[in-house]
């Protein structure tokens, strides 16, 4: 391992322009978590194409910066509003909307904040140093594994993002076989053209992105009306503030055990934060001294929540850029963007991009405590921003969506395949299926095509009979027999009972 | 008697399925070509098809326990916690209005019109509708075809106007 790297990488902080971008992805992040029915992903979606020109380090850091702060804003609602601003702030509003209702507003949210912003900094940390330990594994890894990494990849985010496991499996089935439109490379032949020069360079990836989720939750939202919670808290001042901040370091044991959930479910690939979150709340509640306080505004019940979001991205992003699985499906518009930006996702990324890895592990914790500084200090003023009506919010977004597809490759048919893919994703959404399995299918559609013929020229049909490819189908059979096994262990129970 | 939306749903899906793999046994030339499309393409009709069968079994066997019953719990369990189809269709109709709006008056009138229009249309008063509407297409503009330098798409009447 590179040590030097952790340091140099550091260097790269020293770049204004960079400093530019990360002020200007904490102010889109904390905006998009802040208000309700939107989130970063919805951000980063918008911005994919403006981004697809820029350097990789710019790009990918900005996108980092909005993933990582987009919690700290969603906290703020959750307490004030008792509406999440992002799933991930789901545990958060049990026990601080009680909070704010007693007129604890403001000792919640500077608790969420120090927890939050704490979070990042030392998982950040502790992703960079455990990178040596995942190298050398990296290194035995083949073109006939990756076949297995990418169906791993597919199968994880299908069955465990919740939902109907048929349906999700299905949604990234779909995603591969809309890859597959457009020229084949080994052969050169034209697949689902059906004589469209625009088809024959398949399916570009913003377009489908944009269409697949942002149309969907524009709709979604215009439907149901804009105006959130009327109830709102209100953080009476500073003082109040830095009460809950001192709450986090009188509950350091509580924040170490909560970081390490959320660090260890944010590595398992599909998992992302709102697990992590519950898992950490219901430990704190089993491990606290007044567990009969929780979900009345106990404080201990916002340290564990927000310790845990917070302490998953890190790990989400080590998984997305060593394996290129997704821990999550706001990493899969990572894995989305590092792709378009000519990076190969998977070992690549923590050997020859090391330095890159490296300062995006960096970007996470610096902007974090940022933006969590941020939070506390202007915590009253932020709290307004989740007021911003649906009926304006919008019809910019869909501007933006339908204007940001036409920059890319200035083809009016890229602005089609938005309003297409809206349709398919306004289904999908609807019917419960998966649309983050669906994308990461997409994506991983044409890298999943090239190790596959690549590994049967190599090794002949029998090229999975590696100790990685079949550790990684016994994983693939485990994850598909779990539900149907657990469920039919259920009903069994159930049948003996009665 | 009336489909539950789970059938409806895979019985679409299987046939946009079964067309996809035939297309591709027939009319995609190599094998190599059409190796992956027919695998994969097959793999999800069959899960479809298992989606299905559980869909049809489920409701036969609910029609069968308490058809009133049921009938009030699936409605409910359809509906969830969705918007109303209506109101969500009519918002869909927007977008696809919108890129008609670009398809014959360009990005900046279908800009400005959409805007105006889809934020009255949400209940937005007209004043803030109005500088809503110009502020996002001054934003479009600015930023497209002076920042960036990327001309917009005309549209088709301008451009058979000749701008």
């Amino acid at each position: 391992m590179d040590y030097g790297a952790l340091i140099r990488s550091l260097a790269n902080f020293s770049s204004p322009e960079l400093w530019l971008y990360i002020v200007f992805g904490i102010a889109i992040g904390l905006f998009f978590g802040i208000v309700p029915g939107i989130s970063g992903m919805t951000a980063i979606t918008l911005l994919l194409p403006f981004i697809f020109n820029m350097q990789p380090m710019t790009a990918l850091t900005l996108i980092m910066v909005i993933l990582a702060t987009q919690y700290l804003g969603g906290g703020i609602t959750a307490i004030l509003l008792n509406v999440p601003g992002t799933s991930g702030n789901a545990a958060t509003l049990l026990d601080g909307y009680p909070m704010s209702q007693r007129g604890e507003a403001g000792r919640a949210v500077g608790a969420a904040e120090a927890a939050g912003g704490l979070a990042h900094i030392v998982t950040a940390v502790v992703a960079l140093l455990i990178i040596p330990l995942i190298v050398p594994m990296l290194r035995a890894i083949v073109s006939a594994d990756m076949v297995f990494i990418v169906l791993t990849g597919i199968i994880l985010i299908g069955s465990l993002s919740g939902g109907s496991l048929i349906k999700g499996l299905i949604s990234g089935g779909l995603g591969l076989m809309i890859a597959f439109i457009g020229f084949q490379p080994t052969t050169g032949y034209a697949r689902y053209t059906f004589g469209s020069l625009y088809l024959y360079d398949g399916l570009a990836l913003i377009p489908v992105l944009l269409g697949l989720f942002s149309i969907p939750e524009m709709v979604a939202l215009a439907t149901r009306g804009g105006t959130i919670s009327q109830k709102a808290g209100t953080i009476k001042g500073l003082a109040d503030v830095w009460r809950g901040v001192m709450d986090v370091f009188r509950h350091w044991w509580l924040v170490v055990r909560s970081e390490l959930i959320g660090f260890i479910v944010g590595i398992v690939p599909a998992a992302g934060p709102t697990p992590a979150t519950f898992i950490a709340y219901a430990h704190a509640k089993q491990t606290s001294k007044q567990p009969l306080n929780f979900g009345k505004g106990n404080i201990e019940g916002v340290i564990a929540a927000e310790s845990a979001n917070n302490s998953s991205e890190a790990g989400d992003l080590l998984t997305t850029l060593a394996l290129g699985i997704p821990g999550s499906p706001a990493m899969a518009l990572v894995l989305a963007a590092i792709t378009m930006l000519g990076l190969a996702p998977g070992p690549e990324m923590l050997t020859r991009h090391l330095d890159l890895s490296v300062t995006l592990m960096w970007t996470i914790g610096i902007s974090a405590v940022i933006g969590a500084i941020f939070c506390i200090l202007m915590a009253p003023t932020l709290a307004k921003v989740a007021f911003i009506p649906g009926r304006i919010l919008v019809p910019i977004v869909l501007v933006l969506a339908l204007s940001g597809a036409y920059a890319y490759h200035h083809d009016f048919n890229d602005t089609i395949v938005v309003v297409v893919f809206g349709a398919v994703g306004f289904f999908m959404r609807r019917f419960g299926f998966n649309r983050p399995a669906f994308l990461l299918g997409f994506v991983l559609g044409p890298i999943f095509e090239k190790f596959l013929f690549i590994a049967h020229k190599v090794s002949g049909p029998f090229f999975f009979n590696r100790p990685i490819s079949w550790g990684l189908i016994v994983l693939i059979a485990f994850t598909l027999a779990y539900g149907p096994i657990k469920n039919a262990i259920k009903r069994r129970r159930q049948a003996v009972q009665a | 008697m009336k489909l539950k939306t789970n059938t409806v749903v895979y019985s679409v899906l299987e046939a946009i399925l079964l067309f996809y793999v035939l297309w591709a046994v027939f009319d995609v030339p190599a094998l190599e070509s059409k190796l992956l499309p027919i695998a994969i393409g097959g793999a999800t009709l069959a899960l479809s098809t298992i989606g299905l069968a559980r869909a049809i079994r489920g409701e036969f066997k609910q029609r069968k326990e308490a058809p009133a019953k049921i009938a009030t719990q699936e409605k409910r369990k359809d509906e969830g916690e969705q918007e109303p189809w209506r109101g969500s269709l009519i918002n869909f109709g927007w977008v696809v209005g919108f890129l008609l709006g670009i398809y014959l008056l360009g990005y900046v009138i279908a800009i400005f019109v959409f805007a105006l229009a889809y934020m009255k249309r949400l209940g937005t008063r007209w004043r803030t509708a109005a500088i809503g509407a110009v502020l996002v297409t001054a934003l479009i503009y600015v930023g497209f075809e002076l920042g960036l330098q990327l001309p917009l798409y005309r549209g088709l009447f301008l451009e058979m106007l000749g701008y």
